[in-house]
C-alpha cells in the first residue's frame, strides 16, 4: 500500500500533469510552464532602452524592480513590429534569479496538460526557430500551444 | 532553534563565525610580533581560541582539512602561550599564512578537503618540532591510537597530542554523544555544543560514525546519531557526565597505556626545561624572502558582504519608523475614503516625513567603518616592507568613520594600490633614509574624516616624494601629452596629475609589489565609478600625500533630469559641469563644425558636442510652435547648414511630401522660437569633457540606483535605471561611457588639433570678452556678477530661509549656508516677494556664501565698458551698459567683507604667518581699463602690497627701468595700446636686469594658446581678472618662492630656468 502510494507520487513528480500559462503573439499561442510564472502584468509603463539588443523591448517598474521586457516576436523571428508599438501585457517569469517580462498581445487560458502528452515539435513551425520550444500540446479545444523553453529564450546571445 | 535550521544553514554560521574569530587574527598577531614574549595574556588565549574554535567546528562537520590546519595552528599557538615558543617574525609569519590559508578553505568549506596545505601544515609541525628536546621531536609526526573497549571507533593522533591532553592534570576522555538525542531534542545546535565543550575543556578529535546508523534503505529507523569526541579536561569523570547533560555511561575515560604512559617522565622533563630556541629552519627564511608567496599580500583584502552588523539601536528606530508607516497608511485610507481632503494632506506630509526618516534610517545600517579596510593595511605593509628590505611605521586615524557599505567593497582594491605606491616608490631604503637625514624607519599615515558631507582619505608617506617636472617630462616622453599642453601646466600639482594618465608609470622598473604596468589610472578608473576623485600633493624629498575624496553613499546619488526625444534620463550630478541655453539665433555662434564634427565654443574653450538622440539612436523631434506638435526633425547637426538658412531647405522639405508651408512666408520662423533654443549640459568624467545636447532640463532629483538585468548589460552608456516619482522607470546615463560610445579620447588632444580653427573663430566673433551672470532684486533693477566667481546656483523656497542668530540661512548639501540680500549693504531695491528664489552661490575668504536673487537668471559674454563713479557704493563696484540696461556689477568680497568683517580677519590672521610678505614688496601694475585697474589695485593693496600703476606696455617699461630694483613684480594686462602685454613681457625678459623679475599676465579671457604664448616668453602665472582668490593667492607664493630663490643666493642660475 505504502509502496503503490510512492510510486504514484514518483510518476506525478517525474511525469504528471504540468500545467501552462498560455498567452498569443498574433496568432500563435505560446505556453510557459506555469511553475517559473510569477505573475501576469497588463499594459505595463515601458521605458525603452535605446541601443540594446534589438528583442529587448525596454524596462519596467515591478514593485522597485527593474524589470526586462523581451519581445518574443523579435527574439523568435516574427515578422517584426515598430519598436514603437505599445505593449499590451508581460508574462513575468523567474529565470535565474532574475524576473524578466515576456510580452505578449493577448492572455490566453491556464491549460492543463499531461506531461507525455507533450509532442516534439515539428521541424517546420513557420519562420520560428524551433529551438526555442520544448515541444507543442494540443488543448481540449482542439488549439496548438507551443511551450516555450525558456533557458533557450533567455539564452544570453551577446555572451556566445 | 535547530528545528528550523537545515544542515546547511548551521555550516554558514559554523563559517561566518569562524570568519569572525579569523577577523581581527592579524592585527593581534603583529602586535604579538612587535611586543614579543612580553605581549599580554588575552589576546594570545584569543588567537588560540580562534583556532581551537576553528578546528572544534571543522571536526564536527567532517572538514578535515580545515581541522588538520587548524588543530596544528593551535598547538604552535598553545606553545607560544605557555612561553615554550618565542613569537619572532618568522614564527608570525607562518601563523599568518596558516590562517590565510584557514580563511580561504573556510570560503569554500565544501571543497576544503581537496585542497592542499601540506606546505603550511609542514611549516608549523616544524615550528613544533623545533621547540621540543631532541628526543621528543618525533613525537609530532609519531601516530598513536587511542581506544575503548566500548567505543566502536578508535581516534588515530599524534603523540604529542595525546600527551598534551593528559598532563597538567588533565584526563583523556572519548564523550559519546548522540546528535538526536543530545542535541537535536533538547533544541541545541550543534554549535551549542561545541560551545560547551570548549568552556569545559579542550576537543582534540572529533569522530561521527555513520556505519552505526546502518543502510538507508533498510526498514529500521535509526535511533542515534552518535559522535565520538576526543576530550581533554581537568573534569573529574563524574562530573562530565552531569555538565554535558550526558549518561555517565557514554562517558570513557582513555587508559594511560594506549601509548601515553612511557611518554609521562619525559612529559614532566620538558615541562621544567628551559624555554627552547625554535629550531634550526629559523635563519632559512632570511635567505630567501622570495619564498614568502607573494598572494599573501594581494589575498585576504577582498571586504566580503554576504552578511552585515547593525547595530540594534539602528534597527529599533527602523522597526519604530516601519511601525509609524503603517499608521500613516491608514489614515491615508481613512482619509481617501472619507474624501477629506485637508486630512489627506496631512496624511501625505507625514508619509512624506516618515518615508525621508526611514530612508535615512536605512542608509544608516549600510554604513560601515572604515576600519573594514584599514585593518588589513598593518598586514600588507609588514609583508611589503620586510619582502623590501625597508623599515615602516603605519599610522592610522579616524578608524570609526562610517561610510557606505558599497563604497567599503570599492575602495580596497584602489586604497590597496595606493598604500602599496608609497611603499614602494615612497619610502626609502634605510640606508638612503639615514643618508638624507631622515629616521631610518618611514612613516605611512592613513586618515579618514569627513569634510562638508564627503569623505575624504588621506594616505601620505614621509619618503622621496613626487617630483612634478620630473613627471611633465616624463610624460612627455611616454607621448602621453603634447609639449604644448605641458607647457600650459603652471604648478606642480597640475602635473603630479599626470600620473594618472593611462600607461604611466615613473618606477624605473616595475616590481611585482606596485603593479605590473596596473598603475595610477586604475585607481582612478575605479574611484570614477563611485564618484570619487584623486588629489595629489608632494615634496620632492619630504613625502607625498594622495587625497581621495569620495560620497557618503552610492545608493542614493544626486542626479539631474533631462529628456531627449521623450524620454527621461538621469545624469549623475557629480558629473554636471554646467547648464547652458543657446538661444536659436545664437547657435550660429556658438556652435562650429570642426573637421566634421560638432563643437561648442564655451568661453573660449572648444567642447565636443554631443547630441543625446544622435548617440542613442533615438528620433530627433522638435516643437512646432504654429501646430502646438512635436514633429520629426532630420536635421544631422546642429552646425548644418539647413538651420541657418531657411527658405531653400524648408521649401525642399515640403517638397518630399511634408505637408507645411514655405517657411518662408512665416512671421516668424520656427528656429527661431523659443521651444529651439538648444539645451546643452556640459559634463565631465576625468579627463573628459564634453557638452550634451538634449531637448529638455528638468530637475536635480536624488534617486536610488537600481541596476539593470542581463540582457542590457551590453550597454555600458547606462549606469542604471531608477524609478521616478511617477512609477516609471528612466535610465541613468554613464558619463565616461557615453563618451566612449561616441569615441571622444581622454585627452583634450582632439580639441588642440582643431584649436587653429577655433583661434580665429574666437577672435573674429568677440575678442576679450567678461562673462557675467545677471539677476535681478526687484523687477526694475540688473546686477551682474562675473561668472568664474559664482561656484553655484540653486533654486530655494522663500520658506527654506531660516533666521539663526540674526542671520539668514539655509540648509544646503548636508550644512548650513549663510545666505544675503544685495539690500543688506547696497542700496537696491529689495528682494521682491515671490515664493521661489535664487541663491548664488560664491566662495569668499575659504567659505561658501549665498547671494539671494529672484529668477530668471542670465548669462551674457561681451566686452565690457564699466562706469566705476556713477553707481558706485559698498558691494557694488560700477555699472555697464547690457543690452539696452544699466547693470550694476556686484563685489561679492567687498559686499561680505561689510556684512562680516570677522570673516577676513579670521583668513588674513591663518594666512598671515609662514607665507607673509605683506608690506614689502612693490608691485607695477599694468592696465588700461581703469576700472579693472582700480580693482586689481585694491584687492592687492588690501593684502599689504604697495602698488604702482601704469596705463600701458610703454610707460610701465619707462618706471621699470627708471628706478630697477624697486619693483619686485609686474602684474600686467595683454590688450593696451601702445605696447601690449606680450611685448612688455619680452622686453623685460630679455633684459639682464629683469631676468628674474616676476611677471604675472592677467587677462579676461584665457585662451590656451594665449597662455602657452605667455608661458613661453616667461610668465609667472596667467590668471583672469577679478579672480582675486587665486590672483592674491600667485602673488604670494611668487613671492615667497623668490625669497628663498635669494636667500640661496644667485650663483644657482639654472635654477630659475628650470622653474618655468
Amino acid at each position: 500500500m505504502r509502496m503503490e502510494q510512492t510510486n504514484r507520487n514518483k510518476k506525478e513528480g517525474a511525469g504528471g500533469t504540468k500545467r501552462f500559462a498560455t498567452f498569443f503573439i498574433d496568432e500563435t499561442l505560446l505556453g510557459v510552464d506555469i511553475r517559473m510564472v510569477r505573475e501576469i502584468n497588463e499594459e505595463p509603463a515601458v521605458t525603452r532602452v535605446p541601443l540594446a539588443t534589438k528583442y529587448v523591448k525596454g524596462i519596467m517598474n515591478l514593485r522597485g524592480q527593474i524589470i526586462t521586457i523581451i519581445d518574443l516576436r523579435r527574439k523568435m523571428g516574427f515578422a517584426s513590429s515598430p519598436q514603437t508599438e505599445p505593449c499590451n501585457g508581460v508574462v513575468i517569469v523567474n529565470w535565474h534569479n532574475e524576473q524578466i517580462g515576456l510580452m505578449f498581445d493577448r492572455i490566453g487560458d491556464v491549460i492543463e496538460s499531461p506531461e507525455i502528452d507533450i509532442e516534439r515539435p515539428p521541424s517546420n513551425i513557420s519562420g520560428v526557430n524551433g529551438e526555442l520550444f520544448q515541444g507543442v500540446l494540443r488543448t481540449d479545444k482542439n488549439k496548438i500551444v507551443a511551450v516555450l523553453d525558456i533557458d533557450s529564450v533567455l539564452a544570453d546571445e551577446t555572451s556566445s | 532553534m535547530s528545528d528550523d535550521l537545515s544542515l546547511d544553514d548551521i555550516l554558514i554560521m559554523y563559517v561566518q563565525e569562524s570568519k569572525e574569530h579569523l577577523e581581527n587574527i592579524e592585527n593581534d598577531l603583529l602586535n604579538l610580533e612587535r611586543e614579543g614574549i612580553d605581549s599580554d595574556d588575552e589576546s594570545i588565549n584569543k588567537m588560540f581560541r580562534a583556532a581551537h574554535s576553528i578546528k572544534g567546528g571543522s571536526g564536527f562537520w567532517g572538514l578535515d582539512t580545515i581541522k588538520n590546519l587548524s588543530h596544528k595552528t593551535e598547538n604552535v599557538l598553545d606553545m607560544i602561550r605557555k612561553r615554550q615558543m618565542e613569537p619572532s617574525p618568522h614564527v608570525v609569519s607562518i601563523i599568518l599564512r596558516a590562517f590565510d590559508r584557514l580563511g580561504e578553505l573556510l570560503n569554500d568549506p565544501h571543497n576544503s578537503n581537496t585542497m592542499d596545505i601540506s606546505a603550511e601544515a609542514a611549516d608549523l609541525e616544524n615550528l613544533t618540532a623545533g621547540s621540543l628536546p631532541e628526543g621528543e621531536k618525533k613525537s609530532v609526526t609519531r601516530k598513536v591510537v587511542l581506544d575503548h573497549p566500548a567505543v566502536p571507533v578508535e581516534f588515530e593522533v599524534s603523540e604529542f597530542d595525546a600527551r598534551i591532553g593528559s598532563q597538567d592534570g588533565r584526563n583523556l576522555y572519548i564523550l559519546e554523544f548522540d546528535l538526536l538525542k543530545d542535541v537535536h531534542r533538547r533544541k541545541k545546535s550543534p554549535l551549542d555544543f561545541l560551545n560547551t565543550l570548549n568552556e569545559n575543556g579542550t576537543i582534540v578529535d572529533i569522530i561521527y560514525d555513520l556505519s552505526v546508523m546502518g543502510d538507508l534503505d533498510s526498514d529500521t529507523i535509526f535511533s542515534r546519531f552518535p559522535v565520538f569526541v576526543l576530550f581533554s579536561t581537568i573534569i573529574e569523570s563524574d562530573l562530565i557526565g552531569t555538565l554535558m547533560g550526558l549518561d555517565p555511561k557514554y562517558v570513557h575515560p582513555v587508559s594511560d597505556e594506549a601509548g601515553n604512559g612511557e611518554t609521562d617522565s619525559e612529559t614532566q622533563e620538558h615541562a621544567s626545561s628551559p624555554k627552547q630556541e625554535p629550531g634550526e629552519d629559523i635563519p632559512r627564511k632570511k635567505q630567501s624572502p622570495d619564498q614568502a608567496p607573494p598572494r599573501s599580500s594581494a589575498r585576504g583584502l577582498k571586504v566580503q558582504s554576504d552578511s552585515l552588523r547593525v547595530q540594534v539601536h539602528v534597527l529599533d528606530k527602523l522597526i519604530n519608523r516601519a511601525g509609524e508607516l503603517v499608521l500613516a497608511r491608514n489614515q491615508l485610507l481613512q482619509s481617501f475614503a472619507g474624501g477629506d481632503k485637508s486630512s489627506l494632506k496631512a496624511a501625505c506630509q507625514r508619509i512624506d516625513a516618515i518615508t525621508s526618516e526611514l530612508q535615512e534610517s536605512i542608509m544608516l545600517t549600510r554604513m560601515q567603518p572604515i576600519n573594514n579596510i584599514f585593518s588589513k593595511f598593518p598586514r600588507v605593509i609588514r609583508d611589503m616592507s620586510q619582502q623590501l628590505g625597508k623599515r615602516i611605521e603605519l599610522r592610522i586615524e579616524g578608524r570609526e568613520v562610517e561610510v557606505d557599505k558599497t563604497i567599503i567593497e570599492g575602495l580596497s582594491d584602489p586604497l590597496t594600490h595606493l598604500v602599496r605606491n608609497s611603499v614602494d616608490h615612497g619610502i626609502e631604503m634605510p640606508e638612503e633614509r639615514q643618508k638624507n637625514g631622515k629616521p631610518e624607519t618611514g612613516v605611512i599615515s592613513l586618515k579618514a574624516f569627513h569634510e562638508s558631507g564627503q569623505i575624504i582619505i588621506e594616505i601620505s608617506d614621509d619618503g622621496r616624494g613626487m617630483d612634478g617636472s620630473h613627471i611633465g617630462a616624463r610624460a612627455l616622453e611616454k607621448g602621453l601629452i603634447s609639449a604644448e599642453y605641458l607647457q600650459t601646466m603652471t604648478t606642480d600639482k597640475e602635473k603630479l596629475n599626470l600620473i594618472m594618465l593611462p600607461g604611466f608609470t615613473t618606477a624605473e622598473s616595475i616590481t611585482d609589489i606596485s603593479g605590473r604596468g596596473v598603475g595610477m589610472d586604475v585607481v582612478k578608473t575605479n574611484l570614477d565609478k563611485m564618484g570619487g576623485y584623486l588629489e595629489f600633493d608632494s615634496q620632492p624629498g619630504k613625502g607625498s600625500m594622495v587625497r581621495v575624496k569620495l560620497p557618503l553613499t552610492l545608493a542614493i546619488i544626486p542626479s539631474l533630469l533631462v529628456s531627449s526625444s521623450g524620454e527621461r534620463f538621469a545624469l549623475p550630478q557629480v558629473n554636471v559641469g554646467e547648464l547652458l541655453r543657446i538661444p536659436a539665433a545664437e547657435v550660429r555662434e556658438k556652435v562650429k563644425k570642426v573637421s566634421g564634427a560638432d563643437v561648442l565654443i564655451l568661453r573660449g574653450e572648444l567642447i565636443p558636442l554631443l547630441q543625446l538622440n544622435n548617440l542613442l539612436d533615438l528620433q530627433r523631434i522638435y516643437f512646432d510652435p504654429r501646430t502646438g506638435e512635436f514633429r520629426p526633425d532630420r536635421r544631422g547637426k546642429l552646425s548644418d547648414e539647413r538651420l541657418l538658412q531657411d527658405t531653400v531647405s524648408c521649401q525642399a522639405d515640403a517638397g518630399k511630401g511634408e505637408n507645411i508651408p514655405a517657411y518662408s512666408s512665416m512671421p516668424q520662423d520656427r528656429r527661431n522660437h523659443p521651444r529651439s533654443d538648444v539645451n546643452i549640459v556640459v559634463l565631465q568624467a576625468g579627463f573628459l569633457r564634453y557638452a550634451l545636447v538634449v531637448d529638455d532640463v528638468h530637475d536635480t532629483v536624488e534617486i536610488v540606483v537600481k541596476p539593470l538585468g542581463r540582457h542590457i548589460n551590453q550597454c555600458p552608456f547606462y549606469a542604471g535605471a531608477t524609478i521616478m516619482g511617477d512609477g516609471r522607470v528612466a535610465l541613468i546615463l554613464d558619463v565616461p561611457g557615453l563618451g566612449r560610445l561616441a569615441r571622444l579620447k581622454e585627452t583634450t588632444d582632439p580639441v588642440r588639433a582643431i584649436q587653429h580653427e577655433a583661434e580665429e573663430t574666437g577672435r573674429g566673433t568677440g575678442g576679450v570678452n567678461q562673462s557675467l551672470l545677471i539677476f535681478h532684486n526687484g523687477p526694475g533693477e540688473y546686477c551682474g556678477a562675473p561668472l568664474h566667481q559664482v561656484l553655484r546656483v540653486e533654486q530655494i523656497r522663500v520658506d527654506a530661509i531660516e533666521m539663526t542668530s540674526n542671520r539668514k540661512v539655509i540648509r544646503y548639501r548636508g550644512g548650513v549656508l549663510s545666505v544675503f540680500a544685495l539690500e543688506e549693504v547696497a542700496e537696491v531695491e529689495k528682494i521682491a516677494q515671490c515664493s521661489e528664489l535664487v541663491v548664488i552661490i560664491f566662495e569668499v575668504a575659504g567659505r561658501e556664501v549665498g547671494l539671494l536673487a529672484v529668477p530668471p537668471l542670465d548669462v551674457i559674454e561681451q566686452r565690457l565698458v564699466i562706469d566705476e563713479k556713477t553707481l558706485r557704493q559698498p558691494g557694488i563696484c560700477g555699472s555697464t551698459i547690457i543690452g539696452d540696461r544699466t547693470t550694476m556689477i556686484v563685489d561679492i568680497v567687498e559686499f561680505i567683507r561689510t556684512v562680516n568683517p570677522s570673516w577676513f580677519e579670521q583668513s588674513a590672521q591663518a594666512r598671515v604667518p609662514g607665507d607673509g610678505v605683506p608690506g614689502k614688496g612693490t608691485i607695477l601694475l599694468v592696465e588700461d581699463s581703469t576700472f579693472f585697474r582700480t580693482q586689481v589695485k585694491r584687492f592687492i593693496e588690501d593684502e599689504g602690497f604697495s602698488v604702482r600703476e601704469a596705463e600701458n606696455g610703454k610707460e610701465a617699461w619707462k618706471m621699470l627701468a627708471g628706478s630697477p630694483g624697486n619693483i619686485e613684480m609686474v602684474i600686467t594686462d595683454i590688450e593696451m595700446p601702445e605696447m601690449d602685454g606680450f611685448e612688455l613681457l619680452e622686453q623685460i625678459k630679455n633684459d639682464n636686469r629683469f631676468i628674474h623679475l616676476p611677471v604675472i599676465v592677467l587677462t579676461t579671457l584665457a585662451e590656451e594658446a594665449e597662455i602657452a604664448r605667455g608661458k613661453n616668453l616667461g610668465a609667472a602665472a596667467y590668471l583672469i581678472k577679478l579672480d582675486r582668490e587665486r590672483l592674491v593667492r600667485n602673488i604670494k607664493e611668487i613671492f615667497k618662492e623668490n625669497q628663498t630663490y635669494r636667500q640661496q643666493e644667485d650663483p644657482v642660475a639654472g635654477e630659475a630656468t628650470n622653474r618655468e
